[in-house]
Order: C-alpha cells, then sequence, then structure tokens
C-alpha cells in the first residue's frame, strides 16, 4: 500500500501513543482498584499544572480520533474500510465524561481497529503481574472492553461498555483482586 | 508456489498446516516491547461497504512464500500459525473456529488465501501471546507510510 505524503503525516500523528505518565496512571485507577467500601471512592485531584498538562492529552486524543476518518479503505493491507463517523463520535462522547470522572489519569493511546472501531487503550505497570492494558473499543452501534495482562495468555475480563460510569464500576470490580499487585 | 503441494479445494475446512499472516508495523497491531502481534492483528475486516467479513486473512505456508506475503508491505511483520494447535487450543477455550480455503487473484499470495473463523477476544489474545510464531519481526522504522511508536510506557 502506498500512502501519500499528507496520508503518511495524518498517520504518523494519529498512531502517536498516550502521554508518557504511567505512574500517574496507576495512582489515578488506584482508588477505583482498591476501594470496598459501597461508598464512592475518593478521586486524586491533580494539581492545577497536572489539570492543564493532562487535559491537553484529551485535546489531543479527541483530535486523533477524528483524524481517524482520514484512513482510506484497505488502510491495514487488507480489507479494512473507514472508521465510523458516528464510532468517533461515540468514543468521544464516552473519553470526555471519563476525564471528569477520573481528572489525575491522562488520556489513552488511540488506534483503529480493522473492524471500523475507535480503540483506546491504557496501559499500566503492576508489580507482580507486568503489564495491565485496560483497551476500549467503540464502533457505530456499541463499544466493548477487555482487560488482560501483556504475559497472560488469557483475557482477564471483557464485556460491553454503556457509559463512562458504568465502565469505572465495571473496572472496580474485575481490577479490585489486583490493586495489591 | 510449491510445485508439489496439494491445492485444497475451494471452500474446504483446513485442519492441518501452517499459516501466514502479515502485521502492520504500527503499535496497534505489532509490539515493539515484546516483539510479538497485539491482539488488533487478528481482528476482522469491515470493509468500504460496511460489511464485517466472516474470518481473518490468511495465507497457507504451503501455497506461498513468506516474500510473497509481504510482497509491497516493507517493514510489516509476519507470523505463522499451526492449524491444528490453532484448532486444539479453539477446543479447549469452547471457541468455533474454522480454518477455510478461499483463494483470490489479490497480490502474490493471494492464491494462497485463506479465511479464519471464530477468531474472538479470547482466541486473539492466544493467537497474539501464544498461537503466533514470529518469522519476520516488524521494523520499528517507517515503511509503507506507517511508523510503529515507542511503547506507551517509554515514549
Amino acid at each position: 500500500m502506498v500512502m501519500t505524503t499528507a496520508e503518511k503525516s495524518a498517520f504518523a500523528n494519529l498512531v502517536t501513543p498516550g502521554q508518557p505518565l504511567f505512574d500517574r496512571i496507576r495512582a489515578a485507577f488506584s482508588h477505583v482498584m482498591t476501594s470496598r467500601s459501597s461508598a464512592p471512592p475518593a478521586v486524586p485531584v491533580p494539581t492545577p499544572e497536572e489539570a492543564i498538562s493532562i487535559a491537553k492529552t484529551y485535546a489531543q486524543a479527541v483530535e486523533q480520533i477524528y483524524e481517524l476518518g482520514n484512513l482510506k479503505p484497505g488502510w491495514n493491507s487488507y480489507k479494512a474500510g473507514p472508521i465510523g463517523e458516528k464510532a468517533q463520535k461515540r468514543a468521544v462522547d464516552f473519553l470526555l465524561p471519563f476525564h471528569a470522572l477520573v481528572p489525575s489519569l491522562p488520556a489513552p493511546a488511540i488506534f483503529p481497529t480493522s473492524d471500523g472501531g475507535v480503540g483506546m487503550r491504557w496501559r499500566m505497570a503492576t508489580k507482580a503481574r507486568g503489564y495491565l492494558d485496560l483497551e476500549l473499543i467503540f464502533f457505530d452501534g456499541h463499544g466493548e472492553y477487555s482487560f488482560d495482562f501483556a504475559d497472560d495468555n488469557d483475557l482477564l475480563a471483557e464485556g460491553r461498555i454503556s457509559d463512562a460510569p458504568s465502565f469505572l464500576t465495571d473496572v472496580r470490580k474485575h481490577l479490585s483482586p489486583y490493586a495489591a499487585a | 508456489l510449491t510445485a508439489d503441494a496439494p491445492i485444497p479445494a475451494v471452500g474446504a475446512r483446513l485442519t492441518a498446516g501452517t499459516l501466514y499472516r502479515r502485521v502492520s508495523n504500527t503499535h496497534m497491531q505489532w509490539d515493539l516491547a515484546s516483539g510479538r502481534p497485539t491482539k488488533g492483528a487478528f481482528r476482522p475486516d469491515k470493509d468500504r461497504y460496511g460489511q464485517l467479513e466472516e474470518g481473518v486473512s490468511f495465507f497457507l505456508a504451503s501455497l506461498t512464500t513468506p516474500e510473497a506475503v509481504l510482497n509491497g508491505h516493507d517493514g510489516y511483520g509476519l507470523v505463522s500459525v499451526d492449524i491444528t494447535e490453532l484448532l486444539a487450543l479453539a477446543k479447549v477455550k469452547k471457541e468455533t473456529v474454522a480454518v477455510k480455503f478461499d483463494p483470490s487473484t489479490d497480490g502474490a499470495a493471494g492464491p494462497a488465501h485463506c479465511y479464519v473463523e471464530g477468531l474472538y477476544g479470547p482466541m486473539q489474545k492466544a493467537l497474539a501471546k501464544q498461537l503466533a510464531k514470529v518469522v519476520v519481526s516488524a521494523s520499528p522504522e517507517q515503511a509503507s507510510g506507517v511508523k510503529a511508536p515507542e511503547q506507551d510506557e517509554d515514549s
């Protein structure tokens, strides 16, 4: 497949991963992972400087989501078509409320999927089991998530996404056993 | 093509042999840290008309070569998958997977094209981590207009 210079630039931009703030990612999710009480967990509050820096990562992520619309048919060297406009909107509609819920968490890496979806991935280091990937994919009609440790052969969990608060509940449910990791 | 390799009937279900799949050198399909493909490398395509393909494209190794599969895709990686191992693991995971011979005229490896049906999340993960053997590593350098960036945690 041969790409034009403009397409190369667009692709290089959209495949740029999220920000290198993985200690903060772990910290941002830790309240979700460690709280076992029924009371709402305390949400870490970033400093003003951190908040500005993190907000920029979300602005960049939203831009990358819309840049996915520039991909031409066959972009994966097989038969992948364009990324759905509804999928892009669904992804943005999830991402911004999610940022409001977990303000100290930097934006995820954004990527297209060959079945027309918008993918997001947070990768965080754990002490005991290596890297944990939280991957979300938004399609025109629905959203899916999966959690897995990079070194495992099996998925830890997978499911559907309804909205940002429900997703956080699922994160808490599935990852609490690994809070100490 | 390998001169003496038997050619299956079109649509035949394969239960033995080796498959190739090329994988782009982008972070959504290739993990530079581990030197292996990601789950995303084994998702089906939704084509330009919005039709979701029933399977994921592979190429029957006995009817092609790594060079033919990678032809025109500099920098891409290539993995091989043993069909018997794939079907055995699918059975263990209670996933319904089938390998069907589906030759085409697309590209140098088209006559060896196969579809693997039933690759959902658990099998995508198993392929990425366990089943797929790396034949050619994807290049971290820009190729075919696509660059694999550094891993998230290192960038």
